[in-house]
């Protein structure tokens, strides 16, 4: 038995036989020609025209089986085969006497090399693309396959796989896939989670081993076990069956309504950071965005991104989302996340410093922006803006001022602005808390950050190992500020939500239905199961004493 | 000749698959059309010339349109830009 270490990228447990795949045996042909140049023209214009029509079936193979944006990738294909540099090139060598085979070998090797060599690694895992379509055109040329086909259920083992490999593969008979090269977004680990296969990638040394057993694939730990012995197999025969019954039965919810046994209605959504994670909040069917945070804006861009930028991000999000509420949180950083191009001095104790609202209102430029940005973008959907870090009262009323008087502006010039944008506050600070009731009748919504909730609450930073244990969020301290603010939320008749990470903890559901709480805010893949945990609950039974 | 600029959004740049639509969007206008940015510039009709920019997000894009349809062309691409970058 050998246990090999890479990373997950599909969760779930195979077990098979290995079955080694490596495409890659070099096509065996001659470099000068024998025929005329029109001869070898002839022949690369006619497996052109096969490769063609190959990667239209496995694009119409892919958009069915799979979706249409995984697919994409054959288009990609097909355009490069398509381009103008890439066919001069194939020329150019043809014009020279080499075989079809040459000119597409030597090619090929320049363009993935050119690509492998860029400063980025998103282009660079382009290359794949372009031994892929090399590959492909040389096996039409000299008629020789490689690889003999999968014939009975295996765990795929390989150097590397292209997009084209995963999806050529014999679906049914593909247990899991495991392979030396690769990360959490390439290709393979992509369409593994979409196809709901299990897969670890990024396996240091996996082709020099002996694959020629069972094997076990861990997708949710990275592990992968070669020839397990009696016990570990047991085991995992175990918790495969086990992930397999948890799964069926947590995907039914996805088209469930959030709602108690009883039949009180909550919001389940999700949290996201970017605005490319919408696409997983419509996937799992969330009740809308319940935090979308507009760090990434910031953190990631080499200046201050400029209104546009930031409208185009917002809009982006509000139309994927489909008429479900998205609430965006206005910039929250301080002196423990610093963009490169803000210089923000040093502080003694960020979480308790210049941050959040309190830099946003010092920096009105730069909070202006992105009001203005957020104003313009709620016609494409249903937009709420969130204010971070909220401590006084005063403190919203200036917010407020902000965002109506860029409002104002924009409308005088001519601007469209919804008139349905809901503006409320992260309760995150006790002081928030404490005076919830004095707060509600200025905001449509109250948002429980229960991480700095509970940090400020018990004086507890939970990011230091030695105090980390005094982090508590159902501490009744945290739970008495949480019930206090959910019910002058429901004095005022507007929604209480919460969007910390206790937000998905199961043990505190009862609790937080109970004081009134109505939104709850999660990461994508926590959706259903809280949404199987609420639908077990029944509201009117006497809490379990806390 | 027209051209505009465009900041890109999309947080992972001018990417393989956007890089495919541009190019296939500019493959129907009759306008010779450049992409600049970084000091770089590209055959917006070529897809390695447009990838090998490897433009990022938050980066400029200037986009040049000179032929017969550049109106068109020019606003096609800029609702492409907005839509998909």
């Amino acid at each position: 038995m050998k246990t090999l270490h890479g990373i997950p990228a599909s969760p779930g447990i195979a077990i098979g036989p290995a079955w080694l795949y490596s495409p890659d045996t070099p096509a065996v042909f001659p470099q000068l020609s024998q025929l005329t140049a029109e001869e070898e023209r002839q022949r690369f214009s006619q497996a052109l025209e096969l490769a063609h029509s190959q990667l239209d079936a496995l694009y119409e193979k892919t958009s069915r089986e799979v979706n249409p944006d995984a697919a994409q990738i054959f288009e990609i294909h097909k355009m490069m085969l398509e381009d103008l540099d890439y066919l001069e090139s194939i020329e150019d060598h043809i014009s020279q006497l080499h075989t079809a085979e040459q000119a597409v070998s030597v090619t090929g090797q320049e363009f993935a090399q050119m690509l492998a060599d860029m400063d980025d690694e998103v282009m660079q895992a382009r290359s794949a693309d372009v031994r892929d379509i090399t590959r492909r055109l040389l096996g039409i040329l000299t008629g020789q396959s490689a690889q003999p086909p999968l014939t009975t259920p295996g765990v795929v083992c390989a150097w590397d796989l292209f997009p084209s490999d995963t999806m050529q593969l014999p679906r049914q008979l593909v247990l899991g896939f495991v392979t030396e090269q690769g990360s959490h977004t390439s290709h393979t680990a992509i369409l593994a989670r979409t196809l709901g296969i299990p897969a670890v990638v990024g396996v240091s040394e996996l082709t020099r081993q002996q694959l020629t057993g069972e094997v076990i694939v861990d997708g949710s730990q990275g592990l992968v076990i070669l020839d397990p012995d009696e016990e570990t197999m047991a085991q995992y025969r175990l918790a495969q069956e086990s992930y397999r019954q948890q799964q069926a039965e947590l995907a039914q919810y996805r088209d469930q309504e959030s709602r108690t046994k009883d039949g009180v209605a909550l919001e389940i959504c999700a949290n996201i950071g970017y605005p490319a994670d919408a696409d997983h909040v419509v996937e799992v069917n969330a009740d809308g965005i319940g935090l979308m945070r507009s760090e990434f804006l910031y953190m990631d861009s080499p200046s201050a991104p400029d209104e546009e930028a930031q409208y185009q991000a917002y809009s982006q999000v509000l139309r994927k989302m489909a008429g479900k509420r998205v609430v965006i949180r206005t910039l929250d950083i301080g002196a423990d996340k610093v963009p490169d191009w803000l210089d923000l001095p040093h502080e003694e104790n960020p979480a308790l410093g210049w941050r959040a609202i309190r830099m946003c209102l010092d920096h009105q430029a730069l909070f202006r922006t992105q009001l203005r940005a957020l104003l313009r973008a709620s016609v494409h959907g249903r937009l709420a803006i969130m204010f971070p870090m909220i401590s006084r009262l005063e403190e919203l009323h200036r917010a407020k001022e902000l965002l109506a008087d860029c409002r104002r502006e924009l409308e005088q010039a001519g601007v469209p602005v919804s008139h349905d944008i809901e503006v409320g506050m992260m309760i995150e600070v006790p002081s928030a808390a404490l005076l919830a009731d004095q707060f509600a009748p200025e905001v449509d919504f109250f948002s429980i950050g229960t991480n700095d909730l509970t940090q400020y609450t018990l004086a507890a930073d939970r990011l230091n190992q030695k105090v980390a244990g005094l982090f508590d969020s159902s501490h009744p301290s945290v739970l008495r500020l949480i019930a206090h603010t959910a019910a002058s939320a429901a004095a005022q008749g507007i929604w209480c939500g919460i969007c910390g990470e206790s937000a998905g903890d199961l043990s505190l559901l009862p609790f937080y239905i109970s004081v009134g709480v109505r939104e709850l805010s999660v990461v994508p893949g926590k959706v259903w199961e809280l949404r199987r945990a609420l639908s077990q609950i029944d509201s009117t039974a006497p809490l379990p004493n806390k | 000749m027209r051209e505009f600029t465009y900041v890109i959004t999309d947080p992972e740049g001018l990417h393989a698959r956007p890089a495919g639509l541009i190019v296939k969007l500019a493959q129907t206008c009759a306008s010779e059309i450049h992409i600049h940015v970084n000091g770089k510039s590209a055959d917006a009709k070529r897809l390695f010339s447009v990838m090998k920019l490897a433009a990022k997000c938050g980066q400029e894009l200037r986009i040049t349109v000179d032929g017969s349809d550049e109106d068109a062309a020019c606003q096609a691409l800029t609702d492409f830009c907005l839509a998909e970058l």
